[in-house]
């Protein structure tokens, strides 16, 4: 072979190895960036319940006007829980267990009815319901109820 | 109505005998058939502290309570929790409350046979004999199921019964709780209700090769053989739950949910639903009182 076709040849083996492993890369580094968002949606979720805790169960009540921008953030960002899960994204420092992807229609009930929880909770909030804390309760329930065969114990 | 004319002809000293000599007759009968309400329902708050529902129902929708079958994941093989229902065939309706008491603070059937720790009598070994028999009373009032208990699957050396004698001479000390006098009435309260009924060092400690609590490191965690792990619940503020104040503890027992926001799973979230949010909030606060009292041990999980 001709040594300029030779080098030709390797030059275009290595462009097409390293476009690959960049490509690689990028898909690497964007499922580490679904798996990142979807913690920070988790950890708002926990520290608006949190919050709303605090107020409900612990009577911070000065902050009582606030209730419903909590349980708003719920409302909105579990209305598609098993979105935050797509295929491929059980990856790196996850606590989710395979049984999300495994078992999705239980995992899609168990979210849905986290959702409904949350619905109920926002809609007595804005009622002005006085005693919230059985509406808190069932919204930790649904979550116990999911995290119980779907992430990893801590 | 020939009854009634022969208590007339007693007269009133005759009748008052009559009802005297009825109640001295038929009280202890009558309390054996009808237990106190008092005592079931202090039975059945005595269960859920005990954590009992946890091991003897199974995990599924509509499993019939207390009939067993709970798996139960060990690093000796998989245990079954047994049917503790008063079914005669197949739960615990030939026991006495003697055969409970000793199955509890002993770990022996009624036929005298070994049980295997899975059932955490070295620690309902601290139980006083009020609280079991108040239990007692409770199981004698559910409904009986028929259902065989799922023989145990385990590793072959773990299938000799006799050898847990041995295994009992290393790791049972039993007898009742013994109150500290130097401690106050809540946190001993909180003690008993951490060791002697709700058995948390059981899940929250490492074991040694015998299979054993480690002493060194009660209430600070242990890792699972599936890669799980069962938090440090000493007060160290690194690893364990130092940095939580009594409300976030007792908040916890009673919902799930720790200082972050995020809720219990697993079996802890079983624990919680089955048990410690049926408690008191005087006995949440024991316990959060006891166990904000531990030595901090620095024994990360994480």
């Amino acid at each position: 072979m001709h040594k300029p076709i030779k080098l030709a040849l390797s030059f275009g083996i290595a462009m097409t190895l390293g476009l690959g492993a960049m490509s690689q890369v990028h898909a690497i580094d964007s499922v580490e960036a679904t798996v990142d968002y979807r913690k920070g949606v988790m950890r708002a979720i926990g520290g608006n319940t949190a919050a709303l805790a605090a107020v409900i169960v612990d009577g911070a009540n000065e902050y009582r006007d606030n209730l419903a921008i909590h349980a708003r953030y719920i409302v909105d960002m579990t209305k598609d829980i098993p979105a935050l899960f797509p295929e491929g994204s059980d990856f790196g420092e996850t606590n989710a267990l395979p049984a999300v992807w495994e078992n999705q229609e239980r995992y899609a009930e168990l979210s849905e009815n986290t959702h409904k929880a949350a619905v109920t909770l926002l809609e007595a909030i804005e009622a002005g319901e006085q005693d919230l804390g059985p509406r808190f309760r069932e919204l930790g329930q649904s979550c116990r109820a999911c995290h119980d065969d779907f992430r990893q114990s801590n | 109505m020939p009854r009634h004319s022969s208590l007339k002809q007693c007269g009133p000293l005759g009748s008052a005998l009559l009802c005297l000599w009825l109640a001295l007759v038929l009280t202890p009968a009558a309390l054996a058939e009808t237990p106190d309400e008092e005592l079931i329902k202090r039975g059945e708050y005595n269960l859920r502290a005990a954590g009992c529902i946890s091991c003897h129902t199974k995990k599924e929708d509509g499993a019939p309570f207390l009939a067993g079958g709970r798996a139960i994941e060990s690093p000796f093989g998989t245990f079954y929790g047994p049917n503790i229902t008063p079914d005669k065939e197949t739960g615990i309706g030939n026991w006495s409350v003697d055969d409970l008491v000793r199955a509890l603070t002993e770990g022996r059937g009624p036929d005298g046979r070994h049980y295997y720790p899975a059932l955490p009598y070295t620690s309902y070994t601290r139980m006083k004999r009020e609280d079991i028999e108040a239990i007692w009373a409770y199981l004698q009032s559910i409904e009986p199921v028929r259902l065989e208990n799922r023989p145990h699957e385990l590793v072959w050396f773990a299938r000799f019964r006799p050898a847990l004698r041995f295994w009992n001479v290393l790791h049972l000390r039993p007898g009742e709780f013994v109150p500290r006098e130097s401690e106050s009435d809540e946190w001993n309260r909180g003690a008993y209700l951490v060791n002697a009924m709700a058995h948390c060092a059981e899940c929250h400690s490492p074991r040694t090769r015998t299979g054993g609590l480690d002493p060194r490191l009660l209430f600070a965690g242990q890792r699972l053989p599936d890669g799980g792990t069962i938090p440090n619940i000493t007060p160290d503020r690194e690893t364990g739950i130092g940095r939580w104040t009594q409300r976030h503890i007792v908040r916890y027992l009673d919902t799930g949910m720790d200082p972050d926001g995020d809720f219990a799973g697993g079996s802890m979230s079983d624990v919680i639903e089955h048990g410690t949010t049926h408690l008191s909030n005087d006995d949440l606060r024991a316990m959060a009182v006891y166990l904000m009292s531990l030595e901090p041990i620095r024994h990360d999980m994480r």
